[in-house]
């Protein structure tokens, strides 16, 4: 089963794109579940994926990447297992971590019969409050693009020229080596190829070594 | 099996990639929790039906001056306060990035008069506590419902102070 996770911190756009980038994969005839971990106890995102009529499973009461990362692994496991969906898309609550994120994920093998494959790690930033978030949450923001494989400047129908190249420049110095791309769930602009991305291409499993070694990154002060 | 990583947290060793992977969840929990974040469902009731023009102002309203007041009482940015209203008629997303933008809004709601709903509001902002948040958005509610004439009775009212980093102590 294929796990493609959308990340990106809170308002980054991930739900309103989740909705966008299913309608595409399914075109395909691809059988698609959604799992959705929303902050707190009460969740708004599933509710509003269930309003535009598809089905969501929501985990809540903590990060999937870690504090429930059972909770997530044995979701997986029963979705496998009751709807073997080709493609299980995640939106992470916003401040998870993508690595711990393909770790408890990948938990999931040890309950049923499966193999866990990765999508690349999708991250959202969002273009019209760039300053905010540098200022406000800038290590959670960092650790997002670190660890992502391709970066969406997102919204960028509404944001200045001068605030997606700004997107663009902090990516690049976070991450050299992720895929930069732009998106508007407002024009459809990236929706295709995010799809493509994610129905096309792997990300390499969880490894201990490579988290370890963005971890080093993220405690040495330095952005590469 | 499944694997605990919560285990050594209390070491200090910087070298020991396993404690700086906890170090970080346990800082990224903690800047979680410096997002305050508040929950509340309410259910929104009338046999008279309330005209949607009305209850998409009193969505308005409650984020609009929920995030304001927040705004005023320490919070310095918006992480997300958004709100959904499902009733059987259809839904309307709201959503609040930034105080300074428009709320998006998503109106599906097929009908011009709502008789019965479940409104779901997040208000989750940086820089104050869960608790402040609950207050500063329980006490603008009554008066909000009151200037737009909503019937309502709160279902489920949630927050939970630190809860993401209390697994790491």
């Amino acid at each position: 089963m294929k796990i493609a996770q959308i990340a990106g911190f809170l308002g980054s756009g991930k739900t309103t794109a989740l909705l966008k980038i299913v309608a595409e994969l399914r075109k395909k005839d691809y059988r698609i579940a959604i799992v959705v971990n929303d902050v707190g106890e009460i969740g708004v995102d599933a509710k509003f994926i269930e309003a535009n009529g598809l089905k969501a499973r929501e985990i809540s009461g903590g990060c999937i990447c870690c504090q429930i990362a059972g909770s997530f692994a044995e979701t997986l496991a029963k979705l496998h297992d009751s709807f073997n969906p080709d493609i299980t898309i995640v939106e992470p609550s916003g401040v998870a971590i993508p690595w711990g994120l393909k770790r408890a994920a990948e938990y999931s093998e040890a309950k049923t019969e499966m193999v866990i494959e990765h999508a690349p790690v999708i991250t959202l930033v969002d273009a019209t409050r760039i300053d905010m978030l540098i200022r406000a949450v800038r290590r959670l923001v960092e650790t997002q693009i670190r660890e992502a494989d391709v970066c969406f400047i997102n919204k960028v129908d509404s944001a200045t020229p001068e605030s997606i190249a700004k997107c663009e420049s902090f990516i690049k110095d976070i991450n050299p080596r992720a895929e930069i791309g732009r998106m508007s769930s407002e024009t459809g602009e990236g929706i295709a190829l995010a799809a493509e991305i994610i129905e096309s291409r792997v990300s390499p499993r969880y490894d201990d070594a490579v988290e370890a070694e963005l971890l080093k990154k993220q405690y040495s002060g330095g952005g590469k | 099996m499944m694997h605990d990583d919560h285990d050594d947290h209390d070491h200090d060793d910087h070298d020991d990639p396993t404690v700086e992977g906890s170090r970080l969840h346990l800082e990224i929990h903690r800047a979680v929790d410096e997002l305050g974040k508040y929950a509340i469902e309410i259910r929104i009731k009338s046999q008279r039906g309330i005209p949607k023009k009305d209850i998409l102002g009193f969505i308005e309203d409650l984020m609009r001056i929920a995030t304001k007041n927040c705004l005023d009482h320490g919070a310095d940015m918006v992480g997300h306060v958004k709100s959904i209203l499902i009733s059987e008629d259809g839904s309307i997303m709201s959503s609040i990035v930034d105080y300074d933008a428009a709320t998006k809004v998503k109106d599906d709601m097929g009908t011009d008069t709502v008789y019965e709903g479940v409104l779901t509001l997040h208000v989750i902002v940086h820089g104050i506590w869960d608790d402040v948040i609950r207050d500063h958005t329980k006490e603008i509610l009554p008066g909000v419902a009151k200037k737009w004439k909503i019937p309502y009775e709160i279902v489920a009212d949630y927050f939970d102070m630190e809860k993401s980093i209390e697994h790491h102590q």
